[in-house]
This record gives C-alpha cells, sequence and structure tokens, in this order.
C-alpha cells in the first residue's frame, strides 16, 4: 500500500485540527491505509489513556489542609500586614520625563503664536499672564494667520532662559526651559526673575518666590547680581528650612545661569539681612550644582556606570571595590530570589563585605523556595548558588529598570526600594532542548540608591525559577 | 473554548485573591479543581498512585505558603503544573524505585469508543500494557509535554510557559513524543508476528 499522508496529518486529524476538505481527505485514506489506521490507534489510545483519571479518585483536600497553617493569609498575621506596607508604600513616578518632553518640545517651536499654541491646547497649565513678554503691539496671535506673523517685524529678541522649580519634595530644584522674548532696553535679569515669578508650567514642579515678591532693583557688578526685593519676600515665606533652601536656590540657580553672573546678592527693601530665615542672607551666594535634580538620562547613565563597576567586581571577586559600591547607611542585602523579604535577607555593611568571601561563618540567607528550609551558606558558598551562578557580565541582555515579565514571583524591588534603581542582567538559560535546560534562565538585578548626590549599591538580587 | 479559558482564569484568579485576604474556603475550592487532574498527571509521570497523591500534596502546601508570592501575569494553572514538575524532580528521587510491574497488567480498562476502528481499538486494548510502557519510558520532558497537552489541554503555548522553553519547541515535543510511540509501537507489532 502506497501511503502519501504524512505523520503530521494523522497527528491533526487525531485531534481534530484539519480542514472539514483535509478531514475528508485524511479519513478515506485511514480506511485504505493499516499502517496509518494504526498510528490513528495508537494515537487515540494515548490521548484517552492520558484524560483517563479513574485512578485519581481519592481526595487530598483533607490532608492538605491538616498540613497547612489556615490563618496564614488572615489580617492579623505579622507577614501579611509586611506585605500590605510594601504595596502601599509610594511609587515615585518618574514624571520627570514628561516635563523634558515638554521642554524639548517647547525649545523647538521658534515661532511664538504656535508655542502659545501648544501650551494652551497641549498643557492644563493656567492661563500665562504674559505682560511683560509681550507688552508690544502684537494683537492676540492665536486669531491671526499663522502667514501673517513672518510680516511683522518685531523689535525683538527671542531667547531661551533656564529657570529653576523645586520637586515635589522640596529637596531639590529642577530645571525648566522656557522662550521668552526680550524687548529692547529691558534688564535680562528683570525679565528673568519676573519670568520665575509666574511659576512651573510643568507637572510636579512647585512655584518658589513667595507671593507679592515685588523686585525693587537689580544690578550686576563684577559677576555679583544683587536682587533687591521687597518685604513680601522675608513676610510670605512660609515654608521651613526646606522651602528656604528651594526658594533661594531656585532664583540662585536661576540667575547664575545668565552669562556674568555668578554670585547672588540679596537686599531686602534696600538692606543687607544678616538671615533670611535660617540662612545667611549677608554675603552673596555661590550657584549650586548639587541641589538640581539630575534629569532621568543622567541617572540612567549614572546608574549604568555603577552597576557595570559592580558587576566587574563581583565577577572578579573583588570585594574591596564592591565595598566602596555599597550604600554607606543601608549596607547591601543579598536577595537569593527575586522576591526581597526584607526581614529575612542578610545585609551586610560596606566594611563587612570586605573580608566575607574568606569567611568560614555560615550564615542563613533565607529559605529555599519550595522546600522551606533554611539556606544555611557561607558567603563564599552563596556566592556560587545565588550571586554569580552565570557570567551575568557578557549576557547579552542587560536592562535598565525594567521588571520583565519572566519568572513565576512577584519582583518587588521597587516596592522595596521605591527610590531605587535597577541593571538587570539576564541570562536566557542554555537553550538547549533537551530535557528543561533552557529553564534554567536566572539573572542578576543590582539595586542603587542615591545618597548624597551618588548612587550606591543596596541590594543583589538573584533571579531564577522557584519553587 | 477561548471564552471557557478566560473564565476559568478569572476564576482561579479570584479563588487567589480570596485566599489572600484569609478565606480559608477558597483555597479549599482551589484544591478541588485541580486535584484530580494533577493526581492523574502525576500518577502517568510516577506510574504509582501513591506516590502521585503524596507529591500532589505537597504541591498544594507549596503553593499555600507561596501563593502570596504569585505573579498573576502567569495563569494559575501553568503555575501549579511547574510547581508539580519542580517538586516530582526534586522529590521523586527520593521515592523512585522499581516500577510497579503490577501498573500494567492492572491498567483499567478504557472505553472502547476511542476509536472509530472497532477492529483496531480491539488491538489497542489488548496490548494497553505495552502502549502504556512506550509511554512511561519516553524522555521525560516529551511525556511531560505530551501529558500536559492531553490532559490540562495545554496550549503550546502554555506548556513553554511551564517548560521553560518556547511554543515551538513544545509543539516539537509533542509530536516527537508520538512520533515515538507509533513507530515503537509499528516495530514491537512486526516483532510480534
Amino acid at each position: 500500500m502506497k501511503c502519501n499522508f504524512s505523520f503530521e496529518d494523522i497527528i491533526k486529524y487525531s485531534e481534530n485540527q484539519l480542514s472539514d476538505e483535509e478531514k475528508k481527505r485524511v479519513k478515506e485514506h485511514l480506511d485504505a491505509c493499516e499502517r496509518c489506521k494504526r498510528h490513528y490507534g495508537v494515537l487515540k489510545f494515548t490521548e484517552t489513556y492520558a484524560k483517563d483519571s479513574s485512578l485519581a479518585s481519592k481526595s487530598i483536600s483533607k490532608n492538605v489542609m491538616e498540613a497547612i497553617d489556615v490563618n496564614r493569609y488572615s489580617k492579623n498575621k505579622k507577614f501579611w500586614v509586611g506585605r500590605a506596607f510594601h504595596k502601599a508604600m509610594p511609587v515615585i513616578k518618574p514624571i520627570l520625563v514628561s516635563a523634558a518632553v515638554l521642554v524639548v518640545v517647547m525649545v523647538g517651536v521658534t515661532n511664538f503664536s504656535n508655542l502659545r499654541g501648544l501650551i494652551n491646547n497641549g498643557n492644563n497649565v493656567e492661563p500665562n499672564p504674559t505682560a511683560s513678554v509681550t507688552n508690544h503691539q502684537n494683537t492676540n496671535p492665536a486669531v491671526l494667520p499663522e502667514s501673517t506673523n513672518p510680516a511683522v517685524q518685531n523689535p525683538v529678541e527671542k531667547r531661551t532662559i533656564t529657570l529653576y522649580y523645586s520637586n515635589s519634595n522640596a529637596d531639590k530644584v529642577v530645571a525648566e526651559k522656557r522662550e521668552v522674548e526680550i524687548i529692547k532696553d529691558t534688564q535680562i535679569e528683570r525679565l528673568v526673575f519676573e519670568e520665575l515669578q509666574k511659576g512651573p508650567k510643568s507637572e510636579g514642579l512647585y512655584a518658589t518666590v513667595p507671593k507679592g515678591t515685588r523686585l525693587l532693583s537689580v544690578s550686576t557688578e563684577g559677576g555679583i547680581c544683587t536682587l533687591d526685593l521687597s518685604r513680601e519676600f522675608v513676610d510670605n515665606n512660609s515654608v521651613g528650612t526646606a522651602g528656604e533652601l528651594m526658594t533661594l536656590y531656585s532664583i540662585i540657580n536661576t540667575m547664575t545661569e545668565l552669562p556674568n553672573i555668578e554670585k547672588v546678592q540679596f537686599l531686602i527693601e534696600g538692606q543687607k539681612q544678616d538671615a533670611y530665615i535660617h540662612a545667611v542672607l549677608s554675603e552673596p551666594f555661590k550657584r549650586n550644582d548639587k541641589i538640581i535634580q539630575k534629569s532621568s538620562s543622567e541617572i540612567k547613565a549614572e546608574v549604568e556606570a555603577k552597576s557595570q563597576t559592580a558587576i566587574k567586581a563581583i565577577k572578579e571577586k573583588d570585594m574591596e571595590k564592591l565595598a566602596s559600591l555599597v550604600h554607606p547607611m543601608k549596607g547591601v542585602l543579598f536577595s537569593p530570589y527575586s522576591h526581597i523579604e526584607l526581614e529575612k535577607h542578610k545585609v551586610f555593611t560596606k566594611d563587612q563585605i570586605i573580608g566575607l568571601l574568606e569567611s568560614g561563618e555560615v550564615y542563613t540567607w533565607g529559605e529555599y523556595d519550595g522546600s522551606g528550609h533554611p539556606i544555611e551558606l557561607t558567603f563564599a558558598q552563596y556566592y556560587d548558588r545565588f550571586i554569580y551562578d552565570h557570567d551575568f557580565e557578557n549576557v547579552e541582555i542587560v536592562s535598565y529598570n525594567e521588571i520583565k515579565p519572566y519568572g513565576n514571583t512577584i519582583v518587588n524591588i521597587l516596592d522595596i526600594y521605591p527610590d531605587g534603581k535597577f541593571i538587570e542582567y539576564y541570562f536566557p538559560g542554555t537553550a538547549q532542548p533537551e530535557p528543561y535546560d533552557s529553564a534554567d534562565w536566572a539573572s542578576l538585578r543590582l539595586v542603587f540608591e542615591e545618597y548624597d548626590g551618588q548612587w550606591y549599591l543596596v541590594c543583589i538580587a538573584h533571579g531564577q525559577w522557584t519553587i | 473554548m477561548v471564552g471557557v479559558i478566560t473564565m476559568s482564569k478569572e476564576r482561579d484568579n479570584m479563588l487567589v485573591e480570596s485566599t489572600l485576604k484569609g478565606n480559608i474556603n477558597s483555597f479549599e475550592e482551589l484544591i478541588r479543581l485541580y486535584q484530580g487532574k494533577l493526581i492523574n498527571f502525576l500518577s502517568k509521570m510516577t506510574a504509582s498512585p501513591e506516590d502521585a497523591e503524596e507529591i500532589t500534596q505537597e504541591v498544594f502546601i507549596k503553593v499555600y505558603k507561596n501563593l502570596y508570592k504569585y505573579n498573576n501575569k502567569w495563569s494559575f494553572s501553568t503555575w501549579i503544573y511547574r510547581i508539580a514538575i519542580n517538586t516530582l524532580r526534586s522529590e521523586y528521587r527520593k521515592v523512585k524505585g522499581i516500577k510497579n510491574v503490577d501498573y500494567y497488567t492492572n491498567v483499567p480498562e478504557l472505553p472502547a469508543n476511542f476509536c472509530d476502528y472497532p477492529e483496531i481499538a480491539y488491538e489497542m486494548k489488548e496490548r494497553r500494557g505495552e502502549i502504556i510502557r512506550l509511554i512511561d519510558d519516553l524522555k521525560e520532558d516529551q511525556k511531560t509535554a505530551l501529558l500536559l497537552r492531553c490532559i490540562q489541554d495545554f496550549s503550546f503555548k502554555e506548556i513553554g510557559d511551564i517548560l521553560g522553553i518556547s511554543p515551538e519547541a513544545a509543539k516539537m515535543k509533542i509530536q516527537r513524543a508520538k512520533q515515538s510511540i507509533c513507530r515503537k509501537y509499528e516495530k514491537l507489532e512486526k516483532e510480534g508476528r
């Protein structure tokens, strides 16, 4: 008997995956071909046998219920409170990204009427009183056809200025760029200061100059810009020390963006004051770059650089180098699995790290997933098993602050370290088909947190298939 | 079909959430829903119903203990099978002895209507012990994929998720498994003559 049907056809037929047309053809063939018929029979038998659960009628429910702690997830349990707490911790969203995009768009637009259109349509900021910028003969640009604009010869110079506003935590100032028109004979210092007073256009930023403050006079000499402000600058400042610093450095950093200005001297109603609220006001201030919040791309570059050093140090077992990267206050936590548990996983300080590889001391690093037995290893053993079990330095998939969908446990890095950034080194598995090998994916995540303007290692979390 | 799958997925997630809120009855419901299929799957993997029951218990205990870590981007069904396979691999080494020979002779009769060809159905039933032995002798990964496909009607994607391989690789394993059984049966049958 000549047989033109492939084994695959028979499989598809047995799984009922063919079209009616094909089914008919295969069926006709089966009626005639003993060999294919037998294959078909074996396939159907296999399926029926697999599905048959007559041997598995017993219920194990009772045994399981006796073995587990049925109150494990009731509300008064301690660890449940812990989980809820981590979940409730605020995660600070990178609002700056959207702000940065807006700034780019704004700078990119040179036509003023377009710019206004963008601001008014694209953003829910309050209407912008443009008195100082647009107090020229222009009628409302929104109603003018665009084509008439080039004909209007404004005796003005367009310029992009940088203003600094407070972030939501009042611990950093954030740059916001804005294009303004400078009318002839206007003092640029005054224009910038009054622009700053109008408040930020980006979401998540806060105005810093106390309400009602008037700029009485301004002059720049020898790199020092002297701002003479009205009493309201002092009287209406209702915030504490943090707010005070925001107010001062928002102004100082904004003014020192201008060429020729290096320092800012404040006068109140024409007089030098000893103090603002706490800050000494009698001397001119220098610009402070440390207080400027970095952009997300700057942060990314810094974290990536740190992480590269860290992964190299880990690979080379250069513990002194690694120690130098560890957070000076928090130390570094070692998590054997993706799910970080603060109360179970070990934390070591900078100083403890250095001699750890040579130490014969056995620590408890948490619990083995599945068995729940404690992970009792020396650091050197832990290192081989739960830190550098693959050549993570040279893996191809490295990502920044991104939680990938693989793995079966919740990755809670951002719950535990809401302000942290992490780099993930992902080893996809050996990709050999036999048996299960590519289930041996593994990852190493290095988590960094900022402290005093620098990024430090706070956690080394190993990821792998668990339970 | 898609609707059914989505519904059972939602049902599972609902039961998981409810368990995590302290409602232990929801966990019992999950056991009821999955124990039969798990015991069946594991007894076919181990060829011993007693071992299968023990491992299944172990699986549910692990599931319960680790439930708060369960990531619902996964469907619960693939998660629990994955745990079952891992448990089998670590636990079964302890219990694995010589396969119970009686197992093959005592396989219960299967319903005859599995095949539209009565003479083939008869032949299969007569030689069921041999075919089951062929299934048991498959490479472990092929056998796992095959059983998952038949028992839980998992898609290739889901089987891939459980085994940590691509859907294509999962499909390939199942096809090879089926091929292997048929070829070996053919050989047996020829030798038998």
